[in-house]
């Protein structure tokens, strides 16, 4: 009987169509992908079950000690929204490269008496700087004129509240505030991670104790 | 394919002593090359979706303008949420309570129980848990993370009608007393 021989065959496959392809993904994704901002403070946020995905929002930020940021993450949107806040107020004057550096920021917290002198400082100066919050007592409420002032931008625009845990109701009551009564926006969203421990518990419901 | 084909060593020689060119393959291992593509398209893929934020909705009613607009409900399904310092909190039902009682946020023994206390007592009575309404309330010293963590609690519990609201003077008093005396919740939502 005749040996069948088994002919040899490489094991060694093309590479290149793997790599073409591997290659157009890569170059997706990095060109898709944006890295989260420099933030101005580092804010704890709360967990909740909640998974809805934001995009495109307006954030306002409540750091711990109960200072509130503003943030816009549509560059182009900047632009417009500075515009129309100092024709609101013209007592403010800022300059071509004093209206650039506001275009630069991801994230603010100062009061539009400030603005000027702020944006003037250069960069080391900025990040040294200790920013004070958007005043948003109810008498002076500039948080509210600028949420509202972005709405004009982009009236689709959602709001987001981003707080620290540990920040004090009383700054989150008074953004609540700001939005609801300044600006008339009542739907919001809180913006929380994702926590691992809170999953519903199936068991059943027990008559509570009279515990003091 | 993906390796280097190194020409044998003694074949020079074979042809009349014609020097011929080495034949080198133009073939490069592009092993090396996708693993690293890879690498980095796993990477840019865990941060893109990472960071899109998770967000939970809040919707805060409209102030009534005239005293007509309120809503009056049935106090039965009210219950009254109170944060207060240090992660307690407070519960009490309907409009008007003796006393305030005193719980916290846990997954047992906590304020969810008593949320599923109360939507098993409604539905034994209207046999419609969805009736429930629950009331928010944080006094000064509550946290945001108090507030977010009751939020929470609305959608574990699935509690369909819960708004956010400012706590009453009485109530702040009986929580000065530790929980004694009456509370008057005198809201017309």
């Amino acid at each position: 009987m005749p040996k069948v021989k088994i002919p040899r065959k490489s094991t060694s496959i093309d590479m290149t169509a793997m790599c073409d392809v591997s290659f157009l993904l890569l170059t997706f994704f990095m060109l898709t992908s944006k890295f989260r901002p420099a933030e101005a403070v580092a804010i704890d946020i709360p967990n909740s079950r909640s998974q809805i995905k934001l995009e495109g929002v307006m954030t306002i930020s409540v750091s711990k000690d109960g200072t509130a940021f503003f943030s816009l993450s549509k560059r182009e949107d900047r632009e417009q929204l500075l515009e129309r806040m100092l024709n609101l107020h013209p007592e403010i004057k800022l300059d071509q490269n004093q209206k650039k550096a506001f275009m630069g920021l991801d994230m603010f917290g100062f009061s539009l008496a400030d603005m000027p002198q702020v944006l003037a400082l250069n960069p080391e100066q900025y990040k040294a700087y200790q920013q004070k919050g958007i005043p948003m007592d109810s008498a002076q409420c500039e948080l509210g004129e600028w949420v509202l002032q972005t709405r004009y931008v982009d009236q689709k625009m959602k709001v987001a509240i981003k707080g620290d845990k540990v920040s004090n109701i009383k700054s989150i009551k008074k953004v609540i505030y700001a939005l609801t009564e300044k600006a008339d926006i009542h739907k919001f969203n809180l913006i929380t991670t994702l926590s691992g421990n809170s999953v519903a518990t199936t068991n059943e419901p027990t008559e509570p104790t009279e515990s003091k | 394919m993906a390796e280097l084909n190194t020409a044998e060593g003694g074949g020079k020689k074979k042809h009349g002593g014609k020097t011929r060119s080495k034949k080198m393959s133009t073939k490069v291992d592009l092993t090396p090359m996708v693993d690293l593509a890879f690498l980095l398209i796993t990477f840019f893929m865990l941060t893109t979706t990472l960071n899109k934020p998770n967000a939970m909705e809040l919707n805060m009613p409209k102030k009534a303008e005239t005293p007509d607009d309120k809503v009056r409900i049935n106090q039965e399904l009210l219950l009254n949420i109170i944060l207060d310092k240090d992660n307690a909190v407070w519960w009490y039902e309907g409009d008007v309570a003796s006393d305030l009682k005193k719980t916290v946020f846990a997954n047992e023994k906590g304020i969810r129980d008593i949320i599923y206390w109360k939507q098993k007592k409604l539905e034994r009575t209207y046999g419609n848990k969805d009736t429930m309404i629950c009331i928010i309330k944080a006094t000064d010293d509550a946290n945001y993370e108090n507030m977010v963590d009751a939020l929470d609690e609305m959608d574990i519990t699935g509690i369909k009608r819960y708004a956010m609201q400012d706590v009453q003077p009485p109530e702040l008093e009986a929580i000065k007393n530790g929980g004694k005396g009456t509370v008057v919740n005198n809201n017309g939502l």
